[in-house]
């Protein structure tokens, strides 16, 4: 029988540099073997907390806290190393910092090797843990092989393979596929039924926290609801749609899947006969009739100058049966065909490592694109470079950190302008203003100065949506945009993706979240094992 | 240029880290001793049939490492050409003159740094890092902080290159293009290298954390999943390259002389 619990008595923390604290005065206990949930929107603190509880703040990340942090009678800011893994395993949000082996068996076998696990039973923990993510095929797998959401998998194994008392989730089933995010509940489940504590944290009230005994929800970096989830979502709804934690009613309601499914099929029905309309001028049916939907959340940025409107125009991008192997054998998409009309918004959907960033990276020339099968304006894009297609085609990056090139966040809206002129050059008075509007659209005006790396999960996501939005672009590919972030902040995205949509950019957007866009998109292509299905 | 090991079951891959440590050891001893363009010659010849036949490396691919080399290569040879001492005169230039001994040392310390360059381009393409860790910990009884700080080097900055380039195209989507002239030139690369510093820092620090939540450091010592590679092979290569490289110091010191 496990001994022990979780304590926080009036916790509060401060990040170095920070004048006001990002955890305020909570008090609360988890019991040893209970499930909990912690939610909350963007930057209430939850990471923060994550990293409280195995020690890394203050110890390592410096900053200031107060009051107590106990688990099972130590504080982890000051046990050893020894103490502190042996009792609490965290899975960051960011997979790509915890997978350090640069291959999966290794960075499975990391953890429990620097505790003195013997070899065989390491052998046996790798082999359960592989196997209750869904990774065993990829046990010999390079990390950089991997998919993000297959490293998301493979950095949760590796905490597994830990065995510790404790489990902290740090929002870490967002990049998973609809597949893989039961699995992980699952995972969670049997974890609990061990006896082990489980704690996820959470941008929504998800699945895993429905599943949960507890729901903590945290707003501004202190507790506001804490219960069983049923009661909180009977007694409370209200208040987590306000927070952004459930959609609102009309969020939730989707398009038909009829319609979805007539529109795909007009897609990639255009793209199979290249002889004869491959840039026919056919208007593709785009739902764009319902742009005030969600709007709540924001007021109209847009002050730019249109593009062209869809009426009459040619289609802007088609696939022709675009195969692509990476140069190690590993073939990722076969024979991929559909076409994309000025103002289209698609998504791609498809389980993790079904090719989904791959295509992305071939359309943005990020990754050498094969002969004659892709086609810009009726061009051959192969040869062409990445600052060529970026005149028309704007990329926001599947991990926003990999987009920011600046340490503002004002530079960062702003680079765009300053990088079509000297860098010297002061911005004109309507760059300014357009951008403090993208700004204030995206709730960040207020944190303007602030590094992008210090922005919470949600922040960086809209922030990197924003700085595509700044400058109008034929097209915009959106690489999970909505990942692992909060329903309001989700609608904000959505909403400055439904007004670009209407000034006739097209997007193609990849998504594990097809239900919160369905109303709006044009079509959905779905890949499955690198096909179109 | 950054290397990566490369996966693959070459003979030189299937050969314990520690014996062809040796071995390198071996080529670097003879490198120095030797004197003549012609005794360097034969080390690099040797060099590129073993990374050839042995690590499976291609010509091509070993071309495209060593020209990497050239740039520093290039104006060593000629300082070295016009200042070595010599008596046998072979051309004038001003008061400046080339002569054969001046040649040949210059070939000499050219050819050596190719050799030097091309024997650890082959350690690194064929040496896990995972294998050279329990070697320096198991074998060598090195602490295993220390060991890993050589395998993280060599697993970490394949990943910053990587990183490099995901800045670098960053910045072509975010409209940034390469300046033309020296000062177009000078800014791009300020500004790509001082998001890379700042991405690389972030990252080390990420790195740390997890390798602690993990209980890296957490005990004096550790166990490996991954067993030894099997020495037997290897011992046998690191004693004949021993015993080839000493008749070889013996006969430039006795017979050369």
């Amino acid at each position: 029988m496990l001994q022990g619990v979780i304590n926080l008595d009036g916790l509060s923390y401060t990040y170095e540099g920070d004048s006001k604290p990002i955890i305020k005065d909570i008090t609360l206990s988890i019991p040893n073997g209970q499930w909990a949930a912690i939610i909350g929107p963007g930057g209430s603190g939850k990471s923060t907390l994550c990293q409280l509880l195995n020690g890394y703040l203050p110890r390592s990340g410096g900053g200031h806290r107060e009051g107590i942090v106990s688990i099972e009678a130590i504080d982890p800011a000051y046990a050893s190393i020894a103490d502190i893994a042996e009792r609490v395993g965290v899975v960051f949000q960011d997979a790509d910092a915890q997978l350090v082996q640069g291959n999966v068996e290794a960075d499975v076998a990391f953890g429990p090797e620097n505790l003195r696990v013997p070899p065989a039973d390491i052998a046996r923990r790798i082999s359960a843990s592989l196997a209750a993510v869904g990774l065993t095929s990829h046990r010999y797998a390079r990390v950089r092989e991997l998919s993000g959401g297959q490293r998301q998998r493979a950095a949760t194994a590796a905490v597994l393979a830990l065995e510790p008392r404790l489990f902290v989730f740090d929002d870490c089933a967002a990049s998973l596929d609809g597949a893989a995010q039961v699995q992980f509940v699952q995972v969670c489940a049997s974890l609990h039924e061990q006896g082990r504590t489980v704690i996820n944290t959470s941008g929504r009230f998800d699945d895993v926290a429905r599943a949960a005994e507890r729901v903590i929800v945290l707003q501004g970096g202190a507790v506001v609801l804490d219960g069983p989830p049923q009661e909180l979502l009977r007694k409370h709804a209200e208040q987590l749609v306000l927070l952004g934690l459930l959609p609102t009613p009309e969020g939730a309601a989707a398009t038909s899947a009829q319609h979805i499914a007539a529109t795909s099929a007009q897609h990639i029905a255009d793209a199979s006969s290249p002889d004869t309309g491959v840039f026919d001028t056919t208007k593709h049916p785009t739902d764009v009739s319902s742009p005030d939907k969600g709007a709540s959340y924001i007021t109209n940025p847009f002050t730019t100058v249109d593009l062209p409107s869809k009426e009459g125009a040619t289609a802007l991008l088609q696939l022709h049966k675009l195969s692509y192997t990476y140069p190690g054998g590993q073939q990722v998409l076969r024979e991929v065909s559909f076409t994309l009309q000025p103002g289209d918004w698609g998504i791609l959907v498809g389980e993790n490592g079904s090719g989904k960033s791959t295509l992305s990276r071939l359309l943005m020339g990020l990754i050498r694109v094969p002969r004659h099968s892709i086609f810009w304006g009726g061009k051959d894009i192969a040869g062409l470079s990445v600052a060529d297609l970026a005149e028309d085609i704007g990329y926001v990056f599947q991990q926003p950190e990999h987009q920011f090139v600046t340490h503002s966040v004002w530079d960062e809206v702003t680079y765009g302008y300053r990088s079509r002129r000297h860098r010297h050059t002061a911005l004109t008075a309507q760059e300014v203003a357009s951008a403090e509007q993208m700004l204030e659209a995206a709730g960040l005006l207020g944190r303007r100065h602030d590094s992008p790396y210090l922005l919470s999960q949600g922040e960086k996501r809209i922030l990197s949506v924003v700085c595509q939005f700044v400058i109008p672009k034929k097209l915009v590919i959106l690489d999970e945009p909505t990942s692992g972030i909060d329903y309001a902040a989700a609608e904000r995205i959505l909403a400055l993706c439904r007004e670009r949509v209407k000034h006739g950019t097209a997007l193609l957007m990849i998504t594990h979240d097809p239900n919160l866009v369905a109303r709006d998109t044009s079509f959905v292509l779905q890949l499955h094992h690198g096909e179109l299905q | 240029m950054i290397i990566p090991y490369a996966h693959g079951q070459s003979w030189l891959q299937r050969i314990d880290p520690l014996s062809k440590l040796v071995l390198i050891l071996c080529i670097a001893i003879l490198a120095t001793r030797f004197q003549t363009s012609t005794e360097q010659a034969g080390l690099l010849l040797f060099s590129m049939v073993t990374a050839r036949f042995a690590a499976g490396i291609t010509w091509g691919g070993q071309w495209k490492a060593l020209s990497f080399l050239i740039v520093f290569v290039v104006p060593l040879f000629i300082i070295t050409v016009f200042t070595a001492p010599g008596t046998t005169q072979l051309l004038e230039i001003g008061k400046l003159s080339i002569t054969m001994e001046g040649m040949d040392m210059a070939g000499s310390v050219s050819l050596r740094m190719f050799t030097l360059f091309l024997t650890s381009y082959v350690y690194i393409k064929t040496t896990d890092p995972q294998d050279l860790v329990s070697s320096l910990t198991q074998v060598l009884r090195i602490p295993y902080r220390f060991a890993f700080g050589i395998s993280m080097a060599l697993t970490f900055l394949p990943l910053l290159q990587e990183e490099g380039r995901s800045i670098s195209a960053a910045h072509h989507i975010r409209g940034g293009r390469q300046g033309r002239g020296l000062r177009g030139r000078w800014s791009w690369w300020t500004t790509l290298t001082s998001a890379v510093l700042y991405n690389s820092i972030r990252r080390v620090q990420q790195t740390a954390a997890a390798m602690e939540s993990k209980g890296f450091g957490a005990y004096p010592d550790r166990t490996y999943l991954r067993p030894l590679m099997p020495v037997q092979k290897g011992r046998i290569l690191a004693i004949l390259g021993i015993l080839i490289t000493s008749g070889l110091l013996w006969f430039t010191y006795n017979v050369n002389l």
